[in-house]
């Protein structure tokens, strides 16, 4: 008996520890999955960086020379992606971002690709046709002030703004857009933006 | 050049502190000229003498050197970059994405026009999406001059550039770099000067003789679109050739597909081409336009303007290897009853009729031997073509009538074959010519004859290329030696494929009436059909090389016939003197080649409009507005003997032929003439007939099926002579 009850009392310090270990850590993920305020931003998102910024009082153009600004989306939760053709992996994400207007867009939501190519309509248009997105409108800035106002130098590079106009997160580098968690991210900032 | 490339706000940390300073210095520059000369200063302290400080962009870093301290005139530059892992810059023409490196010089003093220069890029891919740039290090090489050549330059450059890797940043960087005038009147090489040689050396250059040229460049339209078929030419085999394809902005043109012919001296590079203008909008035509080849293989580079042309499908290298097999397998199986190989065939029957009461086991052998005699025959002449090729020759289907010994053998073993058809002798020795025809009159059936039978038939086809066989051997030539073995065995197990079905079923050749009377009318007969053979072999001698020699040969050739026909009369003291009377003929005959050489026969009167065949001549003539029209022919090509019956020289191609518009150039290749042989090769052709029509919709040639008709040859002079068909055939 006398062996037994001194093992019993060797182990209940470490067993203790333990569990208080354990309950501590459960706590903590607890408290912050209580605290966490953001979306999950895993796989094609993984470098979406959450920073809220005041919005930018820029402007470009449509298709046919009409000056169109962030102002014409009010109410709407807008996904700006800045692309040129001798960009690669903006080339490359578009046909996503193409399908994701086409999944989101709507009353709540919209993406607006801005071309940011010297020769403006004429290179981009032949460009926009040949990626058959027939779901984007097009978007000209050939002299990039809209990129160079809101701090653009690495291309692509997509900035989601609220309802409100404000800048509410940015990516750099390329994505597939209608990803299930670029779809979650972009539906997040749907319900939050009031 | 976009404001975006000037954009130089900072996104990384790692940057921002170097994108600060940059911007920075530019500011200073344009605001107060005061700073901007102390900063200039504070630059030129730190760098290396004759070059701009490097300028760190985040991706990797840039400058300007220059391969002269000071400066007498000319100026040697170069924007030398050194690129972090992975990064990428931009060749002058930048693939499917990306833009080019250029700089503006505004600012400078007593700088005249820079002309940049574009080592050879390395083919990258990113995102799927084909372009063409540097990696690592690289130095694009200036050509400047001062315009005083009394006085020193300053550089301000504000280098614009594009790099990409997982994103594209363009970027603009300002240099400096200021170079004395040299007081001697003569430059002092600088620490630079062998770097930007190292990359001035690799400026593929324009025209240059350095055994590499292309040799066309032709839209092919085909049910899949279009693409460019280049062909390159090397002095030396190419191993991996390339091709940079630059043209009018609404064609690109990406990685081609590269076979390798002639043992690698020639290259067919299919480039794909996309169209990139809007729909709807007119598309220049491509054939017709200019384009900028950059040709490569491994370390050699040329860069040559060429004219597209429109061309054909170079289809023996595009049909699956299967369906090659397929048509090698028909075109031997079609052998059998050409006119060349009938005799041999009739000969082997008569060996069938000779079996009539035999048994099926030796029947099953003998053909079985055949075959075999065949398709062995058949590697031979494989293997005998990949030691040519090997060698570098130039070699074609039929080039073996090309020998006049060949020939002579030819017509001594057909004609030994004929007398012995007509009963006037029996070969006991060698046992496997004897089988080949005396054998089955004395009811013995020889395995080496019936190997024989089979070897002989397929010498004898050689000249006979039809069509199908004209593709299948071809392509064959086109590809390395398995290929060719490959091939070469189908050619012969369709040759045989008669003796083989006879071999399976033996109960066919018992099936034929018995031996009798009937069996020596038809041995006359066939003895009759060597012997047209055999005339028809001393006539290619006549045109090869002088009548006089096809004489001597015909007549040996009777001597034989008439001594072997008539040795039963002789009186029995000489009759041993028979075999030594054959061999002399035999030898002598060998002799008759020699005779009376050089003395060609003079052109028919019907064929006088044909003129000799003058390639350097076709560009002038079609430049006059003539088409002209190259039938490249020889005397042992029976298909070609064919087109000129039955096409060619009636009817409404020979008017059109003679007319004023059309220029007729014939190319006799009856003997070996590697001019010839490279111009065949030059449209993937490697026997004849060959037929072409350039004109100046084609001026790279419109090469013609090896059959002809009279539609095929009508059709092909308008489409290389009618205007409007340029922009339809695009």
């Amino acid at each position: 008996m006398k062996p037994a009850s001194k093992t019993v009392k060797s182990l209940w310090l470490p067993l203790g520890g333990i569990l208080a270990a354990a309950v501590a850590v459960a706590l903590m993920v607890n408290f912050q999955n209580a605290n966490r305020q953001g979306p999950e931003l895993v796989g094609q998102v993984q470098a979406f960086t959450l920073e809220r910024r005041p919005g930018h009082d820029v402007a470009w153009r449509d298709g046919d020379g009409r000056e169109i600004s962030l102002a014409d989306f009010r109410g709407k939760v807008v996904m700006v992606n800045y692309w040129a053709t001798w960009c690669a992996p903006c080339i490359r994400e578009l046909p996503s971002i193409d399908r994701l207007q086409a999944e989101l867009g709507g009353e709540d939501f919209t993406v607006v690709a801005i071309n940011v190519d010297r020769g403006g309509k004429d290179t981009a248009a032949p460009f926009a046709e040949r990626l058959d997105l027939a779901n984007l409108g097009l978007y000209l800035d050939p002299r990039n002030a809209t990129g160079r106002a809101v701090g653009v130098n690495v291309m692509p590079t997509t900035i989601v703004y609220d309802r409100h106009g404000n800048e509410v997160g940015r990516m750099e580098g390329g994505a597939e857009w209608d990803s299930p968690e670029a779809q979650a991210l972009m539906r997040w900032f749907i319900d939050r933006s009031t | 050049m976009t404001v975006a490339h000037k954009s130089h706000i900072s996104q990384t940390g790692m940057v921002s502190f170097a994108n600060k300073c940059r911007a920075l210095a530019a500011w200073a520059g344009r605001i107060a000229p005061a700073v901007a000369l102390l900063v200039g200063l504070a630059t030129e302290a730190a760098a290396e003498p004759a070059a701009t400080e490097w300028v760190d962009y985040g991706q990797g870093r840039a400058r300007i050197v220059s391969a002269t301290e000071n400066v007498a005139g000319e100026l040697v530059l170069g924007v030398h970059y050194q690129m972090a892992p992975g990064w990428e810059i931009y060749w002058r023409s930048p693939g499917e994405a990306g833009f080019p490196t250029t700089i503006v010089w505004d600012g400078s003093d007593n700088l005249g026009p820079a002309n940049m220069d574009w080592p050879l890029p390395h083919r990258f891919e990113i995102f799927d999406l084909e372009t063409y740039g540097y990696k690592e290090e690289v130095v694009l090489p200036i050509r400047a001059r001062a315009l005083d050549d009394g006085a020193g330059v300053a550089i301000r450059a504000e280098v614009n550039f594009l790099t990409c890797e997982e994103v594209c940043i363009p970027h603009s960087l300002p240099m400096a770099l200021d170079l004395p005038v040299s007081a001697s009147g003569t430059p002092q090489l600088s620490q630079h000067a062998a770097l930007i040689n190292k990359y001035r050396a690799l400026v593929p250059p324009r025209d240059a003789q350095r055994g590499l040229v292309v040799e066309r460049a032709d839209v092919v339209t085909g049910e899949a679109g279009s693409h460019l078929q280049v062909v390159a030419y090397s002095d030396r085999p190419m191993t991996a050739p390339d091709v940079f394809v630059e043209g009018p902005q609404a064609f690109l043109f990406t990685k081609p597909d590269v076979s390798l012919r002639d043992g690698g001296s020639r290259a067919v590079l299919r480039v794909p081409v996309a169209i990139t203008a809007i729909a709807g909008k007119e598309t220049p035509a491509l054939p017709g336009s200019a384009l900028t080849l950059t040709l490569l293989d491994g370390e050699r580079a040329v860069e040559q303007i060429v004219t597209a042309g429109i061309g054909q499908a170079d289809t023996a290298s595009f049909a699956p290897f299967v369906v090659i097999l397929a048509l090698a397998l028909l075109g031997g199986l079609i052998l059998n009853v050409m006119p060349c190989v009938l005799p041999v065939l009739s000969i082997k029957l008569l060996g069938v009729v000779s079996h009539g009461g035999g048994d099926s086991g030796a029947v099953r052998r003998s053909f079985v031997a055949t075959s075999a005699g065949i398709v062995a025959a058949f590697l031979a002449l494989a293997a005998i073509l990949v030691a040519l090729r090997a060698g570098g020759a130039a070699i074609g289907w039929g080039v073996q009538f090309q020998q006049p010994l060949f020939i002579v053998a030819m017509t001594v073993i057909v004609t030994l074959f004929a007398a012995n058809l007509f009963g006037f002798f029996e070969l006991r020795l060698p046992a496997w010519l004897a089988g080949a025809g005396g054998a089955p009159r004395e009811g013995r059936h020889s395995l080496g004859g019936a190997f024989g039978n089979g070897v002989l038939a397929t010498i004898l086809a050689t000249p006979c290329s039809a069509p199908f066989l004209g593709t299948a051997v071809g392509f064959a030539l086109s590809r390395g030696a398995v290929e060719i073995f490959a091939i070469f065995v189908a050619l012969g197990i369709g040759m045989a494929a008669p003796f083989l079905l006879v071999a399976a079923v033996p109960r066919l050749a018992t099936m034929l009436p018995k031996p009798g009377r009937w069996m020596i009318v038809v041995r006359r007969l066939l003895g009759l059909a060597l012997v047209a053979t055999a005339v028809w072999l001393v006539s290619v001698l006549a045109f090869q090389i002088s009548p006089a020699s096809a004489y001597i040969l015909a007549a040996l050739m009777l001597v034989l016939l008439a001594v072997l026909g008539s040795r039963h009369v002789w009186p029995a003291a000489l009759r041993p003197a028979v075999p030594f009377v054959v061999v002399l003929a035999t030898v002598l005959s060998f002799v008759a080649p020699q005779i009376g050489d050089a003395d060609r026969s003079a052109d028919v009167a019907d064929d006088s409009y044909w003129q000799p065949f003058d390639p350097a001549a076709i560009p002038e003539l079609i430049a006059d507005g003539k088409v002209v029209f190259v039938d490249v022919t020889a005397e042992w090509c029976l298909t070609c003997k064919v087109n000129k019956e039955l096409v060619l020289n009636r009817g409404p191609v020979a008017a059109l032929l003679r007319g004023p518009d059309v220029v007729a150039m014939r190319a006799d290749w009856t003997n070996p003439d590697p001019q010839i042989a490279q111009y065949l090769a030059s449209f993937n052709r490697y026997g004849i007939p060959f037929n072409a029509i350039y004109g100046t919709l084609a001026p790279n040639g419109l090469a013609l099926p090896e059959l002809l008709k009279d539609d095929i040859v009508l059709d092909g002079l308008n489409r290389a002579s009618r205007r409007n068909l340029v922009a339809e055939g695009s």
